[in-house]
């Protein structure tokens, strides 16, 4: 299991390297994901540093879904037509006012599921539907552009912990070996879809 | 809560694998996609060469156009060569002054019928060469164009209009023979009877009826034997003839009415230049030209002869052209001049705007006739108001004196 998430903190490290290499040449939407990616590493690092110093790292980790979901939802919003934007917009300021209420009116220091479970479900109906729409307009192999790469990597992550995202609570009140193993099927789905986001900085078509 | 546990892993698992097997797939129905789109589109741009090459290599002219504005869509290049252009703006530019005298049956029948057919329409080339075409052409609902054709009938008119003067002229030998025969049968009689007469006349006044009628029983007879020549061709019996000598006598003989002046410029005086042919035809032929000189010059006026040595020239007949030194002989007036429409006419038989005053429309035909049996050529140019200049070009057969 040490291994599996060593592997995964080292994963998130590629697309930050892949895309610090590659930055001058990367399109608007391809640095607004390479700006999250740099986000998702300062969070996780924080997060583990709190979780090493045994303090509650749940509001990091609420303040963290709350960041990943406007990224992501800002890099769709890059990818989509003009006449997309505004419900992607529309969809981020209900999001992240929903999250405020939510965080405000629970307790920041619990996992909060209704917000994972809202941010799971936006960020993957959102990459499903811009997977079908690019497979529909696409007039090129998709495989040589690289919101492909991207959203596959979204998806996979996301199908991948979103049950556990949406029961994180329980799962904390598992037995230690039982909460790594469940963590560390996050930290596969991470690991594959960090290789996937590595990948899509070395593709430039859209 | 271990059961929870285990139904918790197995479904991430389960969607993990799911949401990879969808990519997957959809990568690689974007791929079998892509590669029929490919060959699809391979197949369309050859199919669009094939047609395009149909479109620009076909022997007739093809145009899309709107009706609206007469807005050219497309022009093959067939038709652009026929009518010397060299882009499709430029045709754009003379499309509607094109169609101009038939838009309106083109615009009635597109109405009624969404197409057109066999509109003749006649268009002036770049160099100024008169083409008639075809013009036939169908709706197309779809996209409210006008898919054309344009056929050159001009050889195919040309051709029809020459059989049908053949045909015509067939007709009026066979008829002018019998005619000239029987006023030959006619004329006989009346000139033996004549002759008979002539010692009978002893009264001035009697002489000079006599005379009359004599001379027209000579016109008369001079008409027949102009018909005939016309009807069964002119006989061909050539002798060398000097030409200054031929045109010495042409002068002596022809007697302008008062107020015209004859003028000749004989650039080969000084030389003996010797032309094969039938003095009396070329003397009867040069007399004709002047007498239909003399005929436009209405009160005052000059006609003159110019005589060149043409130098290496081209002559011949039945298309056979060899290159023969020849001698130019131009007889020019300033008379009414002919109009433009009958410049081409003069030399058919029975053509005159002189019918009124006596013409025959035999005169030109005549020339024109021993012209050909001389294996030379006759020019005409003429302007209006201004003038004619008959130029008759002869082979000069050898050269005395030098």
């Amino acid at each position: 299991m040490k291994y599996i998430l060593t592997a995964a903190l080292v994963s998130y490290l590629c697309p930050v390297a892949a895309g610090s290499i590659r930055y001058r040449h990367l399109e608007k939407p391809q640095r607004i994901f390479f700006w999250y990616t740099c986000s998702s590493i300062l969070f996780l690092l924080v997060e583990y540093q709190f979780s090493h110093m045994r303090i509650n790292n749940h509001a990091v980790i609420n303040m963290n879904i709350v960041v990943e979901t406007a990224c992501l939802l800002a890099f769709f919003s890059s990818l989509s037509y003009p006449s997309s934007r505004k419900w992607i917009g529309a969809t981020a300021l209900l999001f992240m006012g929903y999250s405020v209420l939510m965080l405000t009116r629970t307790n920041i220091f619990m996992m909060n599921e209704h917000i994972s479970i809202v941010s799971r479900l936006l960020i993957l109906s959102f990459s499903l539907m811009m997977l079908h729409s690019i497979f529909q307009k696409s007039k090129s192999i998709i495989v040589a552009r690289y919101p492909y790469w991207v959203l596959s990597g979204i998806v996979i992550y996301s199908c991948g912990s979103l049950l556990i995202f949406v029961f994180s609570n329980k799962i904390l009140q598992l037995e230690y070996q039982y909460f790594e193993l469940m963590w560390s099927i996050n930290w596969i789905a991470a690991i594959a879809a960090n290789i996937l986001f590595s990948i899509s900085f070395f593709i430039r078509r859209v | 809560m271990t059961d929870f546990f285990w139904v918790i892993i197995f479904t991430s698992i389960v969607l993990m694998l799911l949401s990879t097997a969808y990519i997957a797939m959809l990568a690689v129905s974007n791929r079998r996609i892509i590669n029929e789109q490919q060959s699809k589109l391979i197949e369309i741009q050859k199919s669009e060469e094939r047609y395009k090459a149909l479109f620009n290599n076909t022997i007739v002219g093809m145009v899309s156009f709107s009706r609206q504005g007469w807005k050219v869509l497309d022009v093959n290049q067939s038709l652009l060569e026929k009518l010397e252009m060299a882009s499709p703006k430029e045709f754009q530019h003379r499309f509607h002054e094109m169609i101009a005298p038939r838009e309106k049956d083109i615009v009635i029948s597109l109405q009624r019928d969404h197409c057109f057919q066999d509109c003749e329409i006649s268009v002036k080339t770049i160099s100024g060469k008169e083409l008639t075409l075809l013009f036939s052409g169908r709706e197309d609902a779809s996209d409210h164009y006008i898919h054309s054709v344009l056929i050159d009938i001009t050889e195919k008119r040309r051709l029809e209009e020459s059989y049908m003067r053949a045909q015509k002229m067939e007709a009026l030998s066979i008829l002018t023979n019998s005619i000239a025969h029987d006023l030959q049968n006619v004329f006989a009689p009346m000139q033996l009877s004549l002759k008979l007469l002539e010692k009978q006349v002893k009264s001035k006044r009697g002489e000079k009826i006599f005379k009359a009628t004599k001379n027209s029983l000579r016109d008369g007879q001079q008409l027949v034997s102009n018909i005939f020549a016309i009807a069964k061709g002119i006989k061909k019996d050539h002798k060398q003839i000097h030409l200054n000598a031929l045109i010495r006598s042409i002068l002596h003989s022809f007697h302008p009415a008062r107020g015209i002046a004859v003028a000749a410029r004989n650039a080969v005086q000084k030389e003996n230049v010797t032309i094969l042919g039938n003095e009396n035809q070329l003397k009867q032929m040069f007399l004709n030209i002047l007498r239909n000189s003399e005929e436009a010059i209405q009160k005052k006026g000059m006609i003159t002869i110019d005589i060149a040595r043409n130098g290496t020239g081209t002559v011949g007949t039945n298309g056979k052209r060899s290159a023969i030194e020849t001698v130019t002989i131009a007889v020019s007036d300033n008379g009414v001049g002919i109009h433009p429409d009958h410049v081409h006419k003069v030399f058919e038989p029975f053509f005159t705007t002189k019918r009124n005053v006596g013409g025959t429309g035999l005169g030109l035909s005549m020339v024109s006739e021993i012209i050909k049996q001389h294996s030379g050529t006759v020019m005409l140019e003429s302007k209006e108001a201004k003038g004619t200049t008959l130029t008759v070009s002869l082979p000069i057969l050898r050269e005395h004196g030098k």
